[in-house]
Formats: structure tokens, sequence, C-alpha cells
């Protein structure tokens, strides 16, 4: 074999894979099933589908299609029945009897009933599974009168009953029954056998989670057969994949850059809806922590505020696409958010009196104000910022330029939330650290961030306050809502003032659909599909029978690929052709 | 005998370095910040005790030094422990698995890659310092230099409705059978396989090219021209065999990329590979992940260069002498 022959067989040997590849490409093109399947897209899956261990909205989401709640979250964020389909309540308010529906079954075919939603209650109690502990602590005793009646007595009053039976999932007793605590956290929960309205078929970790409608699904079987959740490494190539058909709906994550983009298309629809989320800057203010001291003086922390613009903020770092924030109640937890609180107002100026008046000066001249107390103490932060959240890097860089102008050396850092957590936990080294809370529509969790007692737990900056310890009792105890709201607007008022969360803006949930083979995407506050949405993918079904995707073959990038290796198979031949009989060496010839 | 000895030397240098990067393996993720305890578990509400017995659970109760042994132990036995974030699937399980998925995308790539910049690297020395050449290989260099998640974005986006925006497979079909899963796998494979040959040809280009013309320019070259031999035999029989050495040396580096490098051509085509599990373990802190794959990284890497030195040695009698 010779020199061109050995070229040639490259070549050859690069056709045959190139064109067997766009053969069974073009072949391949034609065989998509379509028609019943959601196709999904998303850029974080669940952690795990361990209820008691889930720590992500993606965890809580689909444990709410696998499992279902007492009540639920309406579509106006209003507690309604969902397994309990009527409820009373005795007359001291401490009895709450739920009756149950008749025809819910678990994946297995084994009957739900008020012995699994009693197991239920009682496991979480008896192993004090934090998960829902909040969701229990008042809960005496829990009765079954019958297959469909529950009843659960309360040694406290507690205005947070009806939320709390939104959040417990009820489990079938014929799985978890018998497992100690340690078992129950370190349960894969692979099978997740629940009642919902759909059910686990496959997750490969990485890369999809697929789940079957239930069609004996209780309230009857969703419309589509089956949902796919699919994960992308990059959010360029989700709303690619959206565009291009291979998924129906992007949920949540959609960049604020792509949505310009993405309302050219005609075949897209962009729903924005407000989220149960804010982010914040967290301020270490712990007496006992290793942050900068200066920064438990509360009015060094109203300067600090006073000198963030969160209008500018939002265009800048969330393309407009967010509120400024103000309290940490959630601005779409509507019923409880404070409404009457302005965010603080940007003022660099009365932000440099107030340092000034409280007696922080700038004594060696270097830009930097120092401690009234400690001269050697510098006000020199660090932020640290998630480092897979890259626009938050802008927000702490425009913060550094704001607080310079008011003495306040700021450094930013990323880090992974890994990283962050061994900051804070267990002995507050940070000095702040950027971070975001999504809430319930009830607003307990917001509040018991700030809790004297979560110190070293959810409280991540250290703030204590006993008459604020107080309210926060009084209201979980209070029934009445004008009552306990007007508690928790107080509550909501110290926070502001006093300033250990810096909240920055309330985000929006930013998600787009296709409109042109499915129908029937529900927009609501949270967004298209969350832990409190799944309505969406009850509701959603194909705009006509035998509408699928059209299986259309595809031919131009085999076409690309094959004029391309024709092209370059003539130029190597052309090539060859023209070296032939001119071999140069470089060597001159031997003289002898 | 001489080539006994020589193989039993790079034998016994390769176990000696397995044993180093064992070690290190274990410290360098341990120096890391953080905990996967509390990773796992991020419900601060969990209280001290059950974290304990988690901890204990996982194994991360014992000294380190204990726990350094048992890795040893377990390691050199072949059992690489178990995963922290996959909630105890055992990390042999997912990292080959993975492995596997890697392979198919690097390994396709590689061949495809090494086939095409031979070809073009002994096109480009045969007709050098001509225009050609300066053609082929200012191509070669571009594209060598390019940027991986670049191209692979810009082919994404120019190709978007034609081919697959990511996955390896399209997620919850059923396949009617093995062909029609297989010709899905293609499907996703085009693209980050062209990618990846794009930007892995050149340097096979380059290292043939100059290593052909070394020997173009030899005595016995010229010898073989003065016998009257056909040039394609001078090339084909004399100077392409002797060039190909380097080539060696270059294809036994690259197979560690194609083990662990391919992370950017794998998160822009969301391609599940070895490369992104090493990314989202170092996240969670998972150790036994991250240790694994590294190990079986680090083993593929000596395996290949071991094998190098040996063939060395075939193709050139003088290596083992040195």
């Amino acid at each position: 074999m010779n020199m061109r022959k050995s070229i040639a067989a490259v070549v050859v040997c690069a056709v045959m894979v190139f064109s067997s590849v766009g053969i069974v490409g073009v072949l391949a093109a034609g065989s998509v099933p379509s028609g019943g399947i959601l196709k999904i897209g998303w850029l974080q899956e669940q952690d795990t589908l361990n209820p008691f261990v889930t720590n992500t909205v993606q965890g809580r989401m689909t444990q709410k299609l696998v499992y279902d709640t007492l009540l639920e979250w309406n579509k106006t964020l209003v507690p309604s029945p969902s397994l309990a389909t009527s409820w009373t309540t005795s007359a001291d308010g401490k009895n709450w009897t739920y009756n149950l529906v008749q025809n819910a079954t678990f994946g297995d075919g084994i009957a739900l009933t008020a012995a699994d939603v009693k197991f239920t209650f009682d496991m979480i109690k008896n192993l004090e599974l934090s998960a829902f502990i909040d969701q229990v602590k008042f809960i005496s005793t829990v009765t079954t009168s019958g297959d469909y009646q529950v009843t659960m007595t309360y040694s406290q009053l507690s205005g947070t009953i009806q939320s709390d039976m939104c959040l417990v999932p009820i489990l079938p007793q014929h799985v978890w029954t018998g497992m100690n605590k340690t078992q129950v956290l370190a349960a894969t929960n692979e099978e997740a056998v629940g009642s919902g309205p759909f059910q686990l078929v496959s997750w490969t970790k990485g890369t999809s989670v697929v789940m079957d409608a239930n069609k004996d699904y209780w309230r009857g079987a969703p419309h589509i057969d089956r949902v796919v959740f699919t994960m992308y490494a990059n959010s360029e190539a989700m709303v690619n994949a959206l565009r291009s058909g291979e998924i129906d709906i992007i949920p949540k994550e959609l960049p604020p850059t792509s949505i310009s983009v993405l309302n050219q298309d005609s075949n897209v629809k962009v729903a924005t809806n407000v989220d149960l989320y804010y982010r914040e800057i967290s301020i270490n203010c712990w007496a006992d922590g290793q942050g900068n001291p200066t920064l438990r003086d509360v009015k060094v922390r109203q300067a600090l505020s006073m000198a963030v613009d969160k209008p500018t903020l939002v265009d800048l770092v969330q393309l407009g696409s967010a509120e400024p924030g103000t309290t940490i109640v959630q601005k779409a937890a509507s019923a409880w958010w404070d409404s009457s609180i302005d965010p603080w107002p940007f003022n660099i100026s009365r932000a440099n009196k107030l340092l000034n008046d409280s007696g922080y000066i700038d004594v060696d001249d270097d830009g930097v104000r120092e401690s009234p107390t400690d001269h050697n103490i510098e006000m020199a932060y660090t932020l640290l910022v998630l480092q897979r959240w890259p626009e938050e890097m802008r927000a702490g860089q425009q913060i550094q330029t704001w607080w310079s102008q008011i003495g306040v050396k700021l450094t930013v850092q990323s880090a992974d939330a890994n990283t962050i957590n061994s900051y804070v936990y267990p002995d507050y080294k940070q000095d702040m650290f950027l971070w975001g809370y999504s809430g319930q529509p009830d607003p307990n969790f917001s509040l018991l961030i700030m809790l004297s007692n979560q110190v070293g737990d959810w409280n991540d900056c250290g703030y204590q306050n006993a008459s604020y310890d107080a309210l926060y009792d009084q209201q979980a105890k209070t029934v009445d809502v004008s009552q306990r709201k007007t508690i928790i607007n107080q509550m909501q008022e110290i926070i502001y003032n006093d300033c250990p969360y810096i909240v920055l803006y309330y985000t929006t949930a930013k998600g787009a659909y296709r409109i042109d083979t499915f129908t029937g995407f529900v927009n609501m506050p949270t967004g298209l599909l969350s832990d409190v949405n799944r309505f969406t993918l009850r509701e959603v079904h194909l705009i006509s029978a035998e509408s699928t995707t059209p299986s259309s073959t595809d031919y131009l990038p085999w076409a690309v690929a094959i004029v391309a290796i024709i092209v370059a198979v003539a130029a190597i031949l052309m090539l060859m052709r023209r070296g032939k009989g001119k071999v140069e060496t470089k060597a001159e010839p031997p003289k002898t | 005998m001489e080539l006994r000895r020589y193989i039993l030397r790079r034998a016994v240098t390769a176990v000696v370095v397995f044993l180093i990067i064992l070690t290190f393996n274990f410290i360098i993720f341990r120096t890391i910040p953080g905990d996967p305890i509390r990773t796992l578990f991020q419900d601060p509400r969990i209280s001290p005790e059950d974290m304990a017995a988690l901890r204990h659970n996982f194994g991360l109760d014992k000294p380190l030094f204990d726990q350094y042994l048992i890795y040893m132990k377990n390691s050199l036995t072949g059992d690489l422990g178990k995963s922290f974030s996959y909630y105890g699937s055992p990390v042999s399980d997912i990292v080959f698995q993975r492995l596997e998925n890697t392979l198919i995308l690097v390994g396709s790539a590689s061949v495809l890659s090494l086939f095409m910049g031979v070809g073009i690297g002994v096109v480009a020395a045969w007709r050098r310092n001509t225009g050609t050449d300066i053609g082929l290989l200012g191509g070669s260099l571009f594209l060598y230099s390019m940027p991986t998640f670049w191209l692979g974005m810009l082919m994404l986006f120019l190709l978007t409705g034609h081919v697959p925006s990511g996955g390896m497979y399209t997620p919850g079909m059923d396949y009617p059978n093995v062909f029609a899963q297989f010709v899905d796998l293609m499907r996703h494979l085009l693209v980050p396989m062209v990618v990846l040959t794009l930007v892995l040809f050149g340097q096979y280009v380059m290292i043939v090219r100059s290593s052909l013309i070394d020997v173009l320019s030899e005595d016995y070259i010229v010898t073989a021209n003065a016998k009257g031999l056909a040039d394609r035999n001078v090339l084909r029989h004399h100077a392409v065999p002797n060039a190909m050495l380097p080539l060696v040396t270059i294809t036994a580096i690259n197979l560690s990329f194609i083990v662990g490098g391919a992370i950017q051509t794998e998160t822009v085509f969301s391609w599940p590979g070895v490369g992104r599990l090493m990314y989202d373990a170092l996240l969670t802190r998972d150790y036994p992940i991250l240790q694994g794959s590294f190990l079986i990284v680090a083993a593929v890497v000596l395996v290949a260069n071991f094998l190098a030195d040996i063939t060395y040695a075939f193709l050139d009698p003088r290596v083992k002498v040195k």
C-alpha cells in the first residue's frame, strides 16, 4: 500500500464514520415519540427524594407531584381541600377533625386511609424529624375514627394549622413503618411511593427525572401521560432547547438576558410571576461571633442600608425583573407582607452623617473609618457571594462603590455554598454574605429565621431580640387573621429597623413555555411550576388529540457534514496529485 | 533480558507513583473547607446528636488517620466506597457509568482527530513551506487554539433545531429496540464529537509535521531516494514509521483528557460524563466520588504512560539502553 492509498484510507474511514452517523441520524429523526409527554428543562435537579431531607425547591416540587397533603394552597395561595375534603374545629379551637377522600390509593395499589395520616404525624413527632417538626409541635394526639376520619388535638391554639397541613406529605405506613431516625434520614426513598398525581419512573442523576401520570389518581388522572425533567448544564442550551421544541417548558430558571429573544418567538410565551423569594445580605451581628465587631452596632447596619440603592440594583443585576426589597416576608405572600414599609431611602450624605454622629471617624485618614472604641478596628468588611450566582458579583461590586463613599471598605469574594456554610457555622466567622430565602405562603418560617434560639440553626446572622422572640410566639398562637397580621407587621418593622438583613430584592419566577403543542399552563405566584404550583402538570394537555411534535426529517446537518467531507476528500486528493513526483528533501545530496 | 529489566523498572516506578497519588488523593480533598454532612443534610434543625449519628453512618467520626488506613485498604482491594451525595450508591458504579459516557464522546473524537491529524500532518510535511503547508498548518492551529466552549456554543446556536441541544439520549424515551437507542445516541453524539475533534486534531498535525520533516532530512531518506524508490515508498516505509514516536507520547498524554478533561464539552452539551461528575462532587464535597474518580483518572494516565514507555522500547531499541 502506498502513501496515497493510506491517506485515502484515512479519508474513507472518516467518510464512513460521518456518513453512517448521518444516515442513522436521519432515520432517528422520524422515531421520536411525543404527544402526551411534557418535557421540562431545568438547571438544578432535586437533591434527594427523601421528603425529610430535601432542602431545595426542586426537591419539594417533585415531592408535591408524588405525595398529597391534607390541604393544599390553591391558585391564590389560600389553604384548600386536598386529601381532606372537609374539616371541623371544636369550640375551643384545639380539636381539628378531617374527613378524608375515600378513593385515594398509593402508587403500589394500597388504599390511603386515616391510619396512614396518623402514622405520618406520629412518626414525625416520635422521631422528631426536623423537616416538619414545626408543623406538629403543638399536636398532642392524633386519633382515627373509621378509615376516613382523623382528629388532631392541639396543646396550644395556633394560627398556622391550615398552612401546616399544606406542607406535611402523607406517607404510606406500609413503606415507612419500623424505621428508626437514622434510617429515615439516610433513606434514599428511590421508590417514592405516594398517592399524588404522578409516580416516579426513573431518576438518572445529573440527566433526567421521568414521572408517569397516576392513572388512578383520586382526583382524576392528569391529561398528559408522562412528564420528563431534563437537566441542562447551562442555561443557553436550555433556552435553545425550548426554541427548537426539544422541551416544552422552562418553569423557573430563565435567564433575564434571554427574555427579549424569546419574546420574538411566536411559538413561545414568557411568563413572569411573583415569587416567594428574596435575596439579601446577611450581616453578622452576633456578639459572640468572630465577624467585624462594628457590624454589631445597629447604627452601622442602618448606615450601610442607606448606602444601597436597591432600584438601581434591580435594573443592573436583575435587568428590571424584580422589585426592591424591604422586609423579610416575601412580597408574594401578599396577605402578610407589610406594604406600608418602603425601602431604605438611598442617601449617602445621611449615611455619612449617621456614622459621624455615632463616632465612626477616619482617624488615620486612609479613607476608611475606624471604630470609636478601638482605632485598630477598621470598617473593612468581606462580602461572600455564592459562586453560582455570577450576577450577584456585579451587585457586590456596585455596593463596594457606594460604601466606599461612606468610608467603608468592602472586599467581594466568591465562594461555594459549602465554604460559606463553613464560615457561618458554628463560629460565625463571616462579616456578611449574600444569600436568598424562599418562603411559604404562610410567613411563619420566614419569621423564624430571626429568632434568638435559631442562632446556630436557621439564624445565619446571629441577630437576637427578646421582644421579637415574644412577638413570634404570640403570632403563632393567634388564630384571628387580622390580629396575627398586626403582630407580624410589627415583627417586620423591627427587622427592617435593626437591619440584620439588607433585603435587596424580591425576584420574580421567570419561566417560558411553548404554545404550539400543549395548553393549560397555570400562571400563579411562585411560577409556572413550583413546590406550590402543581396545577400546571395536572391541567396541561395537548392542543389536539393527534397533535404530536412534527417528526420532520432534518437533512441539513447531514448534508453539511457530507459536503464538507467531499470537499476535504477532493482537496486532499488534489494535493496528493500535485505532490506526486515532487517529494523534496531538505538534505543536500551527499557530495562524493 | 534488557527489555525485561526495563519493563520491570517502569512498572515499579508506576506502582510507587500510584501509591503517592493515592495518599495525595486522600489529603487534598480534606483540606477544602466545608463539611459533607452539613451539605447533605442542610436543614439546620437536625439536632447535633442526629448529625453525629449520620456522621457515624458515613464513617466520618473516626480519626483522620484511621479514615486514611480504611481508605487505603479499600482502594487497594478495589472498593471505592459509597457516595455521600448520591445517598449511598457505590462509587465505582457511578464513576464507571460516567466513565463509559465520557469514553464514548472523547474516545470517538480522539480516534477521529488522530486520523485527521496524521493525514493532514503528513501532507503538510510533504508539501512543507508551500502555500498548502501554511494553509493546513494555519487552519489546524486556528482550530487548536479555539476555546472549546465557544466553538461548542457557536455550533449549538447554528444548529438549533437540527440537532439535540444536549444530553446523551432523549430523556423519557422508551426505545423499541437497541438499534433505535443507538441511533438516538448517535444524534446526540455528532455535534459534541465534531467540536472535540476539531479542537483536538491540530496538535497531532503539528507533531506529525515537525517530526516527519526531521525524518525527511535524514541521510537514509536521501539514500532511499538515491536507490530510486518511488516517493510513496520512501514515505510509507522509511519516513512515516520513524516519525511516529512522538505521536505515541502525545496520545498517551491525551488519554488523561479522555477520562477527565472534556469537562467544557460536557458542560456545553450537558453530556453526563465523568468531568461534570467531578465538578458536581467538588461542590457537594462528596469525598468518595472525588477520590474515586481522581484515582481512576490517575490510574488511566499511569497505565497509558507505562504502555507508551513499553511501546517506545519496541519501536526504538535505543530507548531501553538509555
